[in-house]
């Protein structure tokens, strides 16, 4: 159902030059994002995973419009119809970047340590000159107390407080405009694991209070399974794999999902599994491997693999898979299920309220 | 821990009030001893050059022909009924008969007692005030000289002060200057990249290829010998800041490089910030307490500068007279066997330039609080 599409991604392709030389000419492009296509519900939430440095950053990025995407499209629902926002100037972004805000990854860079917390938080309210002073407060107090904070503490500094607390600023910060879309730059990675369940509880909280959609970007594929509703698995710049998370995590149909699933370590140490682990690292998107980019380190790869590259092709309902043998492997989902997701069975739920860490000062 | 948070110790009108980073800088910077001395001297240092002609007791041209080359007067506090208030003894002149040099033996049936807020010679303070009025001087007819006196009989602690006053304002100014320039060029260069950083760098470099001081000489010989000595002075911080700003210039760009990229800026941005607010609202705060440590690392630079220049003849011309200039007087080596106090000049260079190393050393440490 189209209409219920906010964001609708289309062959997005940022290509970061290589310059050289006291002239900087360019000598070459890093593919950071190469022909990637998905499509974000309401109310839903998007997850976004692979290794670091497969242009998952970059991805959101692009969306948000802090980078200048190469090629593609970014079809944004505005007034119920969706445009696109890449031809956008200054001007008329303003109007998408109070629907569509950003949380970053690291709590403690992406709060600006000489501001206070008001500050921080009523930015965005400042920056498109939104109410008087007075009403920039109470909304800060407002939005400090949906995400779990003290609203007395707003005229004290982010040092003052800790990485989930910082994390939880970001968030406030990212809602002061009232935002339809929150790109989520891998919000948790940062986090202890015990802060990260609270965070993601908060998370997923503010998605049924505020029906926000989220592109939910991370490299731990539990906690995207814990979030999201589909899954998109991105592999040096190109998308391997998109799914139900469901459908995904029982049976993978792609052999780097596979080794991500494998990956997932279970909170039991007498757990026996067998794992396939990825050996190499992640190949140079600067110069990426003929035919299919994974076959350098996939177990699978045969002759076919290193002469074509593999489309993104249906198998199936609704799901859609890059690789040449999709039908004919037999992968290895998670072991344990659903159910014993490490971060989520590993911690009760905690909601609003008991989700509060201690101060750090 | 919920729980202590929810009822915060520290209460006042329902809001908590934090440590700004100002704060925290501050406190660690108290706690680096050595430059919070060093701060505070060069604040008396700069207080009293300021009131150059107010503290010393005499003019800085007013020749005392029968005195020429005379150590420092020794103050006295003991008198034959033991401790008296402070004193100099008269002067007599003898010729040594074997060397022909002039020694000046202390009279001491002549005592001259030490006054403090005395009546001297007019002067007019930063062009403003006339006033006579003198911090310290002797009774008539004794003289008083600190660090001795010059070849012409000039008092040399009345010309220190004027000197340092022209030298230590100067390298001040023409930091000053330099930080602006650089300021400017280094965020233009750091935030917008490109070919504006391609010719900001370019130019940094052709200019630091440059030997410094025969091009210093050069732009100082260049200026018109008909000029004022104030015109001059001030065409010395013009040279010293031009050529000064590239330092900076680097600096702010590495620290732009890393603020640009910071994820605040990137919210900021993700929130419709222009260009400008970033520049203004986060990464020039965020850069100042940097600029603050790298300016104050400066100063001494340009002090040891400009006294070269004056040393070299360059710099300040009479009747204006810097540190360096003053250090001409010891050029030789008859000065600096039998008049070493002709060497006051350069301590105080040396004791100022350590303290702003020490004081830009405490402020660096300063300048990330959060670190141990």
């Amino acid at each position: 159902m189209p209409s219920e599409t906010v964001l609708q991604v289309d062959g997005l392709k940022k290509y970061f030059p290589i310059r050289k030389g006291i002239l900087k000419r360019t000598v070459g492009w890093i593919r950071a994002v190469d022909d990637v296509s998905f499509a974000v519900t309401e109310g839903q939430t998007l997850g976004l995973v692979g290794e670091s440095g497969c242009g998952k950053t970059t991805t959101g990025r692009c969306i948000v419009r802090l980078y200048e995407p190469t090629a593609g499209s970014i079809r944004f629902r505005l007034d119920d119809q969706l445009e696109d926002i890449v031809p956008f100037n200054h001007a008329e972004m303003k109007r998408v970047r109070q629907k569509m805000q950003i949380i970053f990854q690291d709590p403690f860079s992406s709060l600006d340590p000489r501001m206070t917390v008001h500050d921080i938080v009523a930015e965005p309210l400042r920056i498109n000159r939104i109410g008087t002073r007075a009403q920039q407060s109470d909304r800060v107090a407002e939005l400090l107390d949906l995400v779990g904070l003290n609203a007395a503490q707003m005229s004290r500094y982010p040092h003052e407080f800790s990485g989930g607390q910082r994390q939880r600023i970001g968030i406030a910060r990212a809602l002061a405009l009232n935002p339809e879309v929150i790109v989520c730059d891998e919000p948790v990675s940062a986090l202890d694991v015990s802060v990260q369940a609270q965070v993601l509880n908060l998370l997923m909280e503010l998605q049924e209070r505020l029906k926000l959609a989220y592109l939910f970007i991370a490299h731990d594929l539990s906690v995207v399974e814990y979030i999201s509703k589909r899954v998109v698995v991105m592999y040096l710049g190109k998308i391997v794999e998109i799914a139900d998370a469901q459908d995904l995590y029982q049976s993978p149909r792609h052999p780097y999902t596979e080794a991500l699933l494998g990956a997932i370590p279970i909170p039991d140490p007498l757990a026996k599994r067998t794992r396939k682990p990825l050996t190499g690292t992640v190949p140079s998107a600067a110069n990426p491997p003929s035919g299919c980019n994974f076959r350098t380190r996939c177990s699978y790869a045969q002759e076919l693999c290193a002469r074509e590259d593999p489309p993104l092709t249906q198998v199936g309902g609704d799901r859609s898979v890059a690789c040449h043998f999709a039908d004919e492997l037999e992968l290895t989902g998670f072991a344990g299920g659903r159910s014993s997701l490490p971060v989520p069975a590993a911690l009760p739920n905690v909601n609003g309220d008991s989700a509060r860490e201690g101060a750090s000062s | 821990m919920s729980e202590a948070e929810r009822k915060p110790a520290k209460l006042s009108k329902g809001r908590q009030k934090g440590l700004s980073q100002w704060d925290l800088m501050f406190i660690k910077f108290r706690r680096h001893r050595l430059a919070m001395a060093s701060g505070l001297f060069l604040i008396f240092v700069y207080i009293v050059i300021l009131f150059a002609e107010f503290f010393s007791p005499y003019p800085t041209n007013e020749k005392f022909g029968k005195f020429v080359h005379s150590p420092p007067t020794p103050i006295q506090f003991w008198d034959e009924n033991g401790l008296s208030r402070p004193f100099v003894y008269g002067y007599k002149q003898e010729l040594d008969m074997e060397t022909f040099q002039r020694t000046y033996v202390a009279d001491t049936e002549q005592k001259h007692y030490l006054n403090f807020f005395t009546r001297g010679s007019e002067y007019s303070l930063l062009g403003i005030v006339t006033s006579d009025i003198h911090f310290f001087g002797v009774d008539e007819p004794g003289l008083i000289f600190l660090f001795g006196t010059d070849r012409f009989g000039q008092d040399v602690f009345s010309r220190v002060l004027t000197g340092a006053q022209v030298t230590l304002t100067a390298g001040m100014l023409s930091v000053a200057i330099s930080v602006v320039l650089g300021a400017v060029l280094g965020t233009l260069s750091g935030y917008y990249g490109g070919v504006v950083d391609l010719i900001v760098q370019r130019v940094i470099e052709f200019l630091s290829s440059i030997p410094r001081i025969p091009l210093w000489m050069t732009l100082a010989a260049v200026m018109p010998t008909d000029w004022s000595s104030v015109r001059i002075y001030f065409g010395i911080i013009t040279i010293l800041a031009f050529l000064g700003w590239m330092g900076m210039a680097r600096e702010v760009r590495g620290k732009v490089l890393i603020l640009r990229s910071m994820d605040y800026v990137m919210a900021a941005k993700a929130g419709g910030a222009s260009s400008a607010y970033n520049i203004f609202k986060h990464m020039l705060p965020n850069a100042l307490s940097h600029i603050i440590v790298v300016a104050t690392l400066a100063v001494p630079v340009m002090i040891i500068v400009e006294t070269s220049l004056s040393f070299l003849g360059f710099g300040i011309q009479p009747p204006m007279t810097s540190l360096g200039a003053l250090l001409r007087e010891a050029q030789n080596v008859q000065s600096v066997v039998n008049f070493p106090w002709l060497f006051s000049p350069a301590i105080v260079i040396i004791v100022t330039t350590l303290a702003f190393n020490f004081l830009g050393d405490g402020l660096r440490d300063a300048a990330d609080p959060y670190s141990q």
